[in-house]
């Protein structure tokens, strides 16, 4: 019989929780929603030879005060789930902050085990660290990790065995003792379950009525009766002259200095003497901003030219196995409707889809996570900051809008890192003003059809380039706009306190790089965006191949459309493509072509010279392909982006908000075009 | 003296805080109390944001919190 034990994973953000997390569990891991929980967390779980350990990854945090929902997350979860074993990983070359939380911790939960994480880089700092010491002041295992080489784990997984608790670290103010003790007395006579009486008597000499609602749900019944209010009554009376969250809190960073001082020793400055020097270049007055652009040109180029490749093979591939399943499904004599509707509806699109999205993704998103990893991420928040503050929102949005150019849907659930909920929800909303990868095929091939011309001079690949950057810059210039009124409005406040920490440089791992943002981002998103592909595929096959009379529902659309489209400088097909493009942005030109042709499916183009006669006989102008352009900028985002949306607010208004504010936008911009270059072409 | 007046390469000491309540706990969160020391390294391109030496590790905090911070030069 199989022992089961609950493993809590707390820390600071950024020491690598997650490697000790994904090495522990391997691959027996979920995302999920905790009951009750808003806040996405991972669990997963891991066996020796007589144990079951379920381990849950809680939030990073700072403190357990609770001031943010993460905070609170980690923190109820460590009272209320009453983990057998908390991990509490640390930064070893950090430890002093890190510290604080561990002794937070030690006074919500007796079984600890320390993960001191990083310890090569603390040995490349010089940064000694009496292991033994720190141990005996506190009375738990210590256990020294490198978790991306797997250093120490099965070490770790040992201690979770070890019988040792914490010795009680923390005496507080005299005064606040005596009241601790006081308050202790009435709470032994109640039932508390797993709490610690300690730990609740100083939540109520904080005033935290928040988590004493908390308590009272745990425990069943109204903790705060008429005896221990009086109690508490007097004390708070008798402490009065005191900021009593100052005097916890400081008593905690002294202790930690305390214990710091007796076990770290720095035998040598270079390291972070290295840090300083990186950031003097990085958010230098002249160079910062150039060199953030220079990355992030690199990778979008990159990704633009090399997903080229991939995406034709696998879309030859694809196509080689269409004939195969025509054949196969003809053969096993379903109708021959239904045949034409899954082959050339619903597995066009699919294939479609994957095979436009995947190759993008698989690379952007490894390079992203390289400069994620390697700690400079930070620093592009740090140097744009300051156009953020004026719009009342955060400078972390500047990297979600980077997440953003990947793919809008991993930007939208990259939105996590703001801390205040106000400034997430502006990211969130706007995050689909930035292009996505998904976008700039199109936006390329109409700049070179109709605005630069077929001629691949440098003059010309110049001018599409800055075209092409008009467009983005667009996009970026709505974001600022739109965050701006957003937070005069609906989103009303100012701009929250913002503390960012900026880690120490890190060599990052390109391999775990590698598997980690492909199962993590692009497999999730790529499962979301087929989820939808497959309805929509059939319906695109419906329009196009059931006949009313004489005409195709697809043609009825579009002509019922193009009342409407004609104002804002599109005609009914472009309009009616992007409703149906919903499920991705690549497929909005196939479907173009297909209500053109009037074909039964999507089709490709041969060559672009093709596609613009094709467009031209339809009647587009100069005009439509702006008018294009700022719609392939500027409309509702993809279903994948909704639906992530929808999974990190739970709220149907901000998803309607965020398909109708970017929408209004852009047919505002569209007729404004449509009118102004009327005048001149 | 403010936080948000120090220049670069000021070593100082932190006396007070009078922050609103929820700003100053984010700075609790981050151990800046009063008696930390507070070594200032540099600022961002629009100067509305500096980065600080706290308790080892390096935080940035922007100029309109950083001047509800009261410090003094270590003596």
């Amino acid at each position: 019989m199989m022992n089961n034990k609950k493993i809590a994973l707390a820390g600071n953000p950024n020491v690598g929780k997650s490697t000790v997390f994904n090495t522990l569990t391997g691959l027996h891991q979920h995302t999920g929603n905790w009951p009750g929980k808003t806040v996405d967390n991972k669990s997963g779980f891991f066996k020796d030879e007589k144990t079951r350990y379920e381990i849950f990854d809680l939030p990073g945090t700072y403190s357990l005060l609770a001031h943010s929902e993460e905070e609170e997350n980690a923190r109820n979860f460590l009272l209320f789930e009453n983990p057998d074993k908390t991990i509490v990983v640390c930064d070893a070359t950090s430890l002093l902050r890190n510290l604080n939380l561990v002794l937070q911790i030690t006074e919500v939960n007796k079984n600890i085990v320390l993960c001191l994480n990083l310890m090569d880089e603390a040995k490349k700092k010089k940064i000694d660290i009496d292991l033994k010491k720190l141990e005996d002041i506190l009375n738990i295992p210590v256990i020294p990790v490198v978790a991306v080489k797997k250093e120490g784990i099965t070490e770790l997984v040992k201690a979770l065995d070890e019988e040792r608790k914490v010795r009680d670290q923390i005496i507080y103010d005299e005064r606040i003792e005596k009241c601790i003790y006081k308050l202790k007395q009435v709470l032994k006579e109640k039932e508390l379950f797993s709490l610690n009486p300690r730990y609740v008597a100083i939540q109520l000499l904080r005033e935290d009525w928040d988590l004493l609602e908390e308590f009272d749900k745990y425990l069943g019944y109204e903790l705060l009766d008429d005896d221990l209010r009086d109690v508490l009554n007097s004390c708070l009376e008798e402490l009065e002259d005191l900021d009593i969250d100052l005097l916890l809190v400081d008593t905690i960073n002294k202790k930690a200095s305390f214990i710091y001082d007796q076990v770290v020793s720095h035998t040598s400055k270079k390291r972070s003497l290295i840090d300083q020097k990186i950031d003097r270049i990085v958010t230098n007055k002249y160079l910062g901003i150039p060199i953030m652009l220079l990355f992030l040109a690199v990778i979008f180029l990159i990704t633009i030219k090399l997903s080229n490749y991939p995406s034709n093979f696998l879309y030859n591939l694809f196509f080689s196995f269409e004939d195969d399943l025509l054949l196969f499904l003809e053969g096993i004599h379903l109708p021959s409707y239904l045949v034409h509707l899954l082959v050339f509806g619903v597995f066009r699109t699919v294939m479609w889809v994957v095979s436009v999205m995947l190759p993008p993704m698989m690379i952007f998103f490894p390079f992203f996570t390289i400069l994620e990893d390697s700690g400079y991420l930070p620093r592009i928040a740090f140097n744009v900051d300051g156009v953020f503050e004026k719009c009342s929102s955060c400078g972390k949005q500047a990297l979600t809008m980077a997440m953003g150019f990947g793919c809008n849907s991993v930007g939208v659930s990259g939105c996590k890192i703001i801390d205040s909920k106000r400034e997430r929800l502006i990211a969130t909303i706007t995050n689909a003003f930035v292009p996505c990868n998904g976008k700039f095929p199109t936006i390329i091939a109409i700049i070179t059809m109709f605005l630069v011309g077929f001629n691949t001079s440098l003059k010309n690949t110049f001018l599409s380039a800055v075209i092409l950057l008009l467009f983005t810059l667009l996009g970026i210039g709505m974001t600022f706009l739109i965050s701006k009124i957003l937070s005069k409005t609906i989103l009303k406040g100012s701009p929250s306190s913002f503390v960012l920490e900026l880690p120490s440089y890190r060599k990052p791992q390109i391999i775990k790089t590698i598997i980690t943002s492909v199962l993590d981002r692009t497999i999730f998103v790529l499962g979301r965006a087929i989820v939808v592909a497959i309805p929509t595929g059939a319906l695109i096959y419906l329009l196009a191949n059931t006949y009313v009379g004489d005409a195709t529902i697809l043609s009825i659309c579009t002509n019922f459309l193009d009342p409407f489209a004609k104002i804002f400088g599109l005609d009914g097909v472009i309009l009616m493509a992007f409703i149906l493009g919903f499920p991705a942005n690549e497929i909005v030109v196939p479907i173009i072509i297909m209500a053109y042709l009037n074909t039964s499916a999507m089709m490709d183009y041969s060559s672009l010279v093709e596609l613009k006669n094709l467009l031209i006989d339809n009647g587009w102008t100069i005009i439509t392909a702006v008018c294009t352009l700022i719609f392939v900028v500027l409309h509702f985002p993809c279903s994948t982006t909704c639906l992530t949306i929808y999974k990190e607010t739970k709220s149907l208004k901000i998803v309607l908000l965020s398909i109708f504010i970017p929408l209004i936008c852009g047919l505002t911009l569209c007729f404004i075009a449509n009118l102004f270059l009327g005048i001149f072409v | 003296m403010l936080l948000s007046e120090t220049k670069v390469n000021d070593k100082t000491i932190v006396k007070r805080i009078v922050s609103n309540r929820d700003i100053a706990r984010r700075f609790l969160d981050i151990g800046l109390t009063p008696g930390t020391v507070v070594e200032t390294l540099f600022e961002n391109i629009s100067k509305n944001l500096c980065a600080y030496r706290i308790r080892g590790a390096v935080v940035s905090i922007r100029k309109s919190d950083s001047k509800d911070i009261i410090v003094a030069y270590d003596e």
